[in-house]
């Protein structure tokens, strides 16, 4: 009699303790020109001058975190934000208020060496090099007339070995949660680096690994901003 | 009483539990236990971990393998370029033939003892086994077909459904189960078991002039092609120079100037079944690979250190090297049922 009380009184903890955990959202939106990014349909101009359309814009979002005391909540996740469906990230998060949440932009080095995998990391989801193996981390698609390749622009960001490694830790500070959710916004327009050999002119193809990959992912960390 | 309804909603959930995994099938495939030959190294990679190989995967491996209704054209399958009697490369091309009359870019290797291997392809830009059959399934110039369009083919054929259901539990046909299948098919392909491996097991003898060609081929060749997998799986600048593909090998997938024209050394087993020679099959017969040894300019650049002396045999000695390699063939193998259709 005692034991099943006892087992009753366990399952209790359990449900409160679920009951307070809570879910956030974390949405991604996409802006260039300060415009939404609506594929295949907007003109944008670059901080070139050059105008160019958007196709394609896909990447990976792994190890979401939040920081909080006394320690930091990381989800070893990895999912793929589309913007052709801006589907929302729902992961469990903490009951503690958090100050920063973290991401890792592209997938961890192991995933890139480990075979074959499924779900977000399906080869299925086109952004898999399958002649030099690796995950695409980040993939910007789009037409331009600054471009000199059939005025297509293509770039297809990966590398996951030093010193080429295109991976970055992204750390965005935040004040308030509303409703669960995290907005997090994407600005196109820092893909250009204020920098003149980042123009479509100069570089309208970028699909392989090496320096000028790696130094185009370095700029990753400037394009997200929180807009809660 | 309450108490006593909890337990008979507890004895319900565990009966009913009982009664579906009673009506569900066993899934118990057949284990493999892959036959490691005793005079090799240690596996370099746990390859069959994630994926146990089992005679259904292996089954299913070996229909995907040889099966052209993979390729956009119906007309391609991987044994095309992979012939079973050629030791599973391409007899006689150069370069293979891929979907619409396209040719490929590189000769397409003999597919034995890829286990042994850290990474696949001329350049080694393919980092597990697993996922290298993406490669040729979706090249262009190959099989050149999109990966969902083929996992639709395979999704609606009654046979591979119930070889998906056999291998791996249920019906479900996915990527990863499929490149596991084939993983299964193409891991198994095992040889070492030539007169040379009869010959160091003690159950056969050279004859004199194959005794005199090993000599020179240790004395000569097996720095790069290490017994006894023939290769020490490097990549390296063997002088042949730029081709007309202007293919720069290795350095394509590191970006580092010094690999620039390296090549993974290939396997020497089967040689007598594996010409034409060399990454783009630009030498049709051994005669010419042995006098490519004797004839590199060694101020080529980035040339591989280990030849930049010139390597110099008599007729006589070329003769007992080439017959020394032809008893690397292994017919055990390449006529091996289990791995033909």
């Amino acid at each position: 009699m005692t034991k099943n009380l006892l087992l009753f009184f366990l399952l209790f903890i359990c449900c409160l303790a679920k009951a307070q955990q809570q879910n956030i959202k974390i949405i991604f939106s996409h802006v260039a020109n300060s415009k939404k990014v609506i594929l295949n349909d907007s003109v944008y101009t670059n901080l070139h001058g050059e105008t160019y359309t958007i196709t394609k814009l896909k990447y990976y979002v792994s190890n979401i975190g939040f920081v909080q005391e006394p320690q930091n909540l990381i989800t070893p996740s990895v999912y793929l934000v589309n913007a052709a469906n801006n589907e929302p990230i729902i992961i469990p998060a903490p009951i503690n208020k958090f100050t920063a949440i973290t991401f890792l932009l592209g997938v961890d080095s192991v995933y890139n060496y480990s075979g074959a995998q499924t779900g977000a990391l399906d080869p299925l989801n086109d952004m898999f090099w399958v002649w030099n193996t690796g995950y695409i981390m980040f993939k910007l698609e789009g037409k331009s007339p600054a471009s000199t390749q059939y005025n297509k622009i293509e770039y297809h960001i990966g590398g996951y070995k030093a010193p080429y490694k295109t991976m970055q830790q992204i750390t965005l500070p935040i004040s308030n949660i509303i409703n669960n959710t995290v907005n997090i916004q994407l600005d196109v327009d820092a893909f250009w680096a204020k920098n003149k050999n980042t123009s479509i002119a100069k570089m309208p193809v970028v699909t392989t690994t090496g320096a000028l990959t790696a130094n185009i992912a370095n700029n990753f960390k400037h394009m997200f901003t929180i807009i809660n | 009483m309450k108490i006593k309804a909890f337990i008979s909603i507890i004895l319900f959930l565990i009966v009913s539990l009982f009664l579906i995994s009673a009506t569900k099938k066993i899934f118990a495939p057949t284990p493999i236990i892959l036959d490691i030959p005793t005079n090799f190294p240690p596996l370099p990679n746990k390859i069959f971990a994630k994926n146990p190989l089992t005679e259904q995967g292996f089954l299913l491996g070996k229909k995907l393998f040889f099966d052209a209704s993979l390729s956009k054209t119906n007309d391609i399958s991987c044994a095309s370029c992979h012939q079973p009697f050629a030791a599973f490369a391409n007899y006689y091309h150069d370069f293979s033939h891929g979907v619409n009359n396209s040719f490929t870019t590189r000769n397409a290797p003999s597919l034995v003892n890829l286990l042994w291997m850290k990474n696949w392809h001329w350049d080694g830009g393919v980092n597990h086994l697993e996922v290298q059959p993406l490669s040729p399934l979706t090249a262009p110039n190959e099989m050149g077909q999109h990966l969902d369009t083929l996992l639709n083919i395979l999704k609606q054929n009654v046979e591979y459904k119930n070889m998906f259901a056999a291998a791996f539990g249920d019906e479900k046909i996915t990527s990863q189960r499929m490149l596991w299948a084939l993983n299964q098919f193409t891991g198994s392909l095992i040889s070492a078991n030539s007169k040379y491996d009869l010959v160091k097991n003690g159950n056969a003898t050279f004859i004199e002039p194959e005794q005199k060609g090993y000599e020179l081929f240790k004395a000569n060749c097996n720095s790069c092609h290490k017994e006894p997998l023939f290769t020490d799986n490097s990549f390296r600048n063997n002088g042949v120079g730029l081709n007309a593909n202007n293919d720069i090998g290795r350095q394509g997938i590191t970006q580092i100037k010094t690999d620039y024209l390296k090549f993974k050394v290939p396997t020497l087993r089967n040689i007598g079944l594996t010409l034409p020679y060399m990454h783009d099959g630009r030498y049709a017969i051994l005669e010419d690979v042995i006098k490519h040894y004797s004839n590199i300019n060694p101020t080529t650049t980035n040339l591989d250190v280990a030849l930049t002396k010139k390597i110099i045999f008599t007729e006589k000695e070329q003769q007992q090297l080439i017959l020394f390699l032809y008893t690397l063939t292994d017919t055990s193998f390449t006529k091996n049922k289990r791995f033909n259709m």
